[in-house]
């Protein structure tokens, strides 16, 4: 499943200016919604810090960002997601291990902990849960779910477990750097999950050519895998400093890909789109 | 005393490769033939007899964008020596394409892959990705990222291959 058919470029450029200017008049009538800071204890001497972006839907997004867990740009995608009535739990997973605040750090998180921020974010609301991340911490939640799927056994989507699914934004799973020539070497966590996992890449990246190969690995585990490319962006779109006009565009409806990715991923069975 | 004075041959033997972060391949070669930016179709097979550096690169890359120039110089190093450069663009279309080479100005054949069949069948899923291929069409080294073309040890390397 794919965006394609893209337009012309500059077909591209004009909407996508058209869309930022009606996006920046959006995002200014919207209030910041409630957030709430809140500790969960992850072992006898560890604290987790947690951004609670409340909301009163059924489902909610537990979010590992792949920097220091403080990017504004993902904060506002929180708060517009719970105006939608999308809760989504932000921890400082760095933070809470003292850990440098560099992207490498993210990976040596353990999945154990996922699970346990999972376990209690399902006891605090009773939602179903869902993970989402992008980048290098695509593998903190990829780590997670395999843990859950360790711990509760097949059929770990179910309602009684409660854990939904994955969303991986352009998701840098491999256990080392790429060589040429060769199939890329994934992640340990790399289907060893059977919960549905909808993979967005964008389009100007050379990741999106691995995507078939990626989808093939992450079904080997039971998983209903859909990917989407997101045209025109690289990956990291949202985190760049260098962002260009599409970029600066998909990152102020970031929020709309992601309640259009949760439909998808809660919707889309068997290669039907269920109402 | 034999293995260390191996392993001293090995490493001096090697050194060029490892110095550029070249590596040395042992594997298929796929086959590469698609349309250039000319329109041309070009076919790796009708390069036997020459050292070809394939390489896949695209216009978002900026390893690709700063090492461009340096691969001109390596091209016009070899100058009238069996030597080429195919550098396959990832996907993109026509427009951007051409706008890139308007401004960076490559001096070498420039291939299309808009459907990524050759970026598949090579296992190219970085960028740059680069193959080195000798005389009788094999892959003989790779190196993921930008590297300064210009160097004397590709040089060398590139050297050692025509002379074979």
């Amino acid at each position: 499943m794919s965006f394609h058919p893209i337009p012309p470029f500059h077909v591209f450029r004009t909407l996508a200016f058209i869309f930022l200017m009606l996006a920046v008049v959006v995002l200014q009538a919207i209030p910041a919604q409630a957030m709430e800071p809140i500790t969960i204890m992850l072992n006898d001497d560890t604290e987790v810090d947690i951004r609670d972006y409340i909301a009163d839907g059924d489902e909610m997004l537990l979010g590992f960002a792949c920097d220091e867990g403080g990017s504004s740009n993902e904060e506002q995608t929180a708060s517009m997601l719970a105006e939608d009535g999308i809760e989504t739990w932000m921890p400082d997973m760095l933070s809470a291990y003292m850990l440098p605040k560099l992207p490498s750090s993210i990976k040596s998180i353990s999945g154990d902990d996922i699970v346990k921020i999972i376990e209690n974010a399902r006891k605090k609301t009773g939602k179903k849960v869902y993970l989402i991340a992008g980048g290098d911490a695509a593998a903190v939640a990829l780590n997670g779910a395999a843990k859950w799927k360790e711990k509760y056994g097949a059929g770990s989507s179910s309602e009684e477990t409660g854990l939904g699914g994955i969303i991986m934004m352009f998701p840098r799973l491999n256990a080392k750097p790429p060589e040429p020539g060769k199939p890329p070497v994934f992640i340990d966590a790399v289907g060893k999950t059977d919960v549905p996992i909808l993979v967005l890449e964008g389009e100007r990246t050379p990741n999106r050519w691995g995507l078939p190969l990626l989808k093939k690995k992450l079904e080997a585990g039971g998983s209903r895998v859909m990917t989407m490319i997101i045209p025109a962006v690289r990956g990291y779109f949202y985190n760049r400093e260098d962002s260009n006009l599409a970029e600066d565009v998909v990152t102020a409806q970031l929020a709309g890909v992601i309640k259009a990715s949760l439909y998808t991923l809660t919707h889309y069975k068997d290669g039907v789109l269920i109402p | 005393m034999k293995k260390i004075i191996s392993l001293l041959v090995a490493l001096v033997l090697s050194a060029p490769a490892f110095a550029a972060n070249l590596k040395p391949f042992d594997g298929p070669t796929p086959a590469l033939k698609v349309q250039g930016l000319d329109g041309k179709t070009y076919d790796l097979n009708d390069y036997k007899g020459k050292v070809v550096l394939v390489q896949f690169w695209a216009t978002y890359c900026g390893p690709c964008r700063k090492e461009m120039p340096s691969m001109n110089k390596l091209l016009k190093s070899f100058d009238g020596k069996p030597f080429d450069i195919l550098a396959v663009d990832m996907g993109e279309n026509q427009e951007e394409v051409q706008a890139f080479v308007n401004e960076i100005k490559p001096e070498f054949t420039i291939l299309m892959d808009p459907e990524g069949e050759a970026i598949a069948a090579w296992n190219a899923f970085a960028v740059p990705a680069n193959f080195i291929i000798d005389k009788t069409g094999k892959i003989r080294y790779t190196l993921f990222g930008g590297t300064d073309w210009a160097a004397p040890e590709i040089a060398e390397m590139i050297t050692a291959l025509i002379d074979e």
